[in-house]
């Protein structure tokens, strides 16, 4: 791998994997209630926690 | 990627967004109220709560039901009867006319099983309904809503393009980096580019299937122009009845075609929906997703009859699938708690933004385009010192 992908794909893994996270949480609460609702909370949590560097002073 | 890709990438992010931002923010502004909609509306509707439902409870009679409506409204004419997707209520719309406007319908609620009238709501006025119309068309009508699909278009392009300019900008700094000891500037471009990358893809999704919501109206005018007026066509020298069939007769009739599903409403002749000589009963289905999905059942409105099961266009299916996914009202409170959690993520990623814009150095564009390229470098410069 390039030392220019390598750069690219460092910057892009986490978004990357936040966005499946995200995906995941949103279609889960979608199939149906109950356990799939926790999943949904719990994935989409992650998404607000992973905010946490931006807000922390 | 080449420094001419990123300066083009660059100009599409800075132009997108300048021109939605502001209408992005009254969205998401207005937006945050609108997700606890249900919660604010229980809590200040005046209206009798209905009973606790018993094991083994039967519903009231629908044609009582219709009956205790139109004789609150002497004169006017049922319109559409339909369930609450949450609450043992059965509400009745009624009016002057078949083909009267929301605004000039008048709304009864009564508890779906005692049948007693819990109150009456207003479709056209309180501060939630203040709210939709800001979020919706801002007071402007369905031109406005198409220019806020167009708006919300472009932001979905400004969340692409900031992604890929994200890539350039973040190759040589650590996930989660905000420059805190440089100016004000650098911390709040850190802190744009760190929330707009981890909310990107619940953003997205929200804007796009808002984007699809403005075509609502279009998209059922559409409907009933063609699937509704074609079978019309056949029932085109059949008048709207005088005395309509009983209601629980045409339901069980209607339901006993649809083993599985949950009745949603039941729209009257002349109503846009269902011609002018049937009945239209429309079942959703019992997870999440399919209780968003219409199927309708057309029942001949004199003898109560099923008619005909005519199938959703795909672009009705799609517009109501899409919705769930803008309003996120589909997962309980805690799920609409990360909803408004995100929604103010995006409204300091949007504010953030046109910050960044505002207080910009002098420079040219080449210059902005540096900013990204060599924002690692920079960084690991400044550390080192």
């Amino acid at each position: 791998m390039s030392k220019t992908r390598m750069g690219l794909w460092r910057a892009y893994r986490v978004p990357t994997l936040l966005g499946v996270i995200s995906l995941v949480g949103l279609i889960s609460a979608l199939l149906e209630d109950g356990p799939f609702d926790v999943v949904s909370w719990l994935l989409l949590g992650v998404i607000v926690v992973a905010m946490w560097p931006a807000l922390k002073r | 990627m080449t420094r001419g890709k990123v300066k083009a990438w660059y100009l599409v992010h800075k132009w997108t967004s300048l021109i939605c931002t502001l209408f992005l923010l009254i969205l998401c502004v207005t937006g945050l109220p609108l997700i606890f909609w249900e919660e604010i509306d229980h809590a200040t509707r005046d209206m009798k709560e209905p009973a606790a439902v018993v094991e083994g409870a039967r519903p009231a009679s629908l044609d009582g039901i219709m009956a205790s409506a139109l004789a609150r409204a002497p004169g006017d004419v049922p319109l559409f009867l339909g369930w609450d997707d949450h609450e043992p209520v059965v509400y009745v719309n009624t009016g002057p006319r078949p083909d009267v406007t929301v605004e000039d319908m008048k709304v009864f609620l009564f508890d779906a099983h005692t049948g007693e009238e819990l109150g009456r709501q207003a479709l056209d006025s309180g501060v939630m309904m203040f709210i939709y119309r800001l979020h919706t068309d801002l007071f402007l009508g369905l031109g406005m809503t198409l220019f806020l699909g167009v708006m919300t278009l472009l932001f979905a392009v400004a969340l692409v393009s900031g992604i890929v300019l994200y890539g350039p900008f973040m190759r040589k700094l650590d996930f989660g980096t905000v420059r805190r000891h440089g100016s004000a500037r650098l911390k709040w471009l850190d802190m744009h580019n760190l929330i707009g990358a981890v909310t990107l893809a619940w953003a997205l999704v929200v804007g796009l299937t808002g984007a699809i919501n403005t075509l609502a109206r279009p998209l059922l005018y559409a409907w009933q122009a063609e699937a509704v007026a074609e079978f019309s066509a056949h029932y085109a020298d059949a008048l709207r009845p005088e005395r309509f069939a009983s209601l629980d007769a045409t339901v069980a009739a209607a339901r006993a075609r649809t083993p599985g599903m949950t009745p949603g409403f039941v729209s009257y002749p002349g109503t846009g929906y269902s011609g002018n000589h049937h009945l239209g009963v429309f079942f959703r289905g019992n997870t999440p997703l399919t209780e968003r999905l219409m199927k309708p059942v057309l029942v001949d409105a004199a003898t109560a009859e099923v008619t005909a099961e005519p199938e959703v266009p795909w672009y009705i299916t799609t517009l109501l699938l899409s919705q769930p996914l803008h309003f996120g009202d589909y997962g309980g409170l805690p799920l609409k708690v990360i909803w408004a959690l995100l929604d103010i993520a995006t409204i300091i990623v949007l504010g953030s933004g046109l910050y960044l814009w505002l207080r910009r150095a002098r420079g040219s564009t080449d210059q902005r385009v540096s900013e990204i390229l060599e924002a690692g470098e920079r960084a690991r410069a400044a550390a080192a010192a």
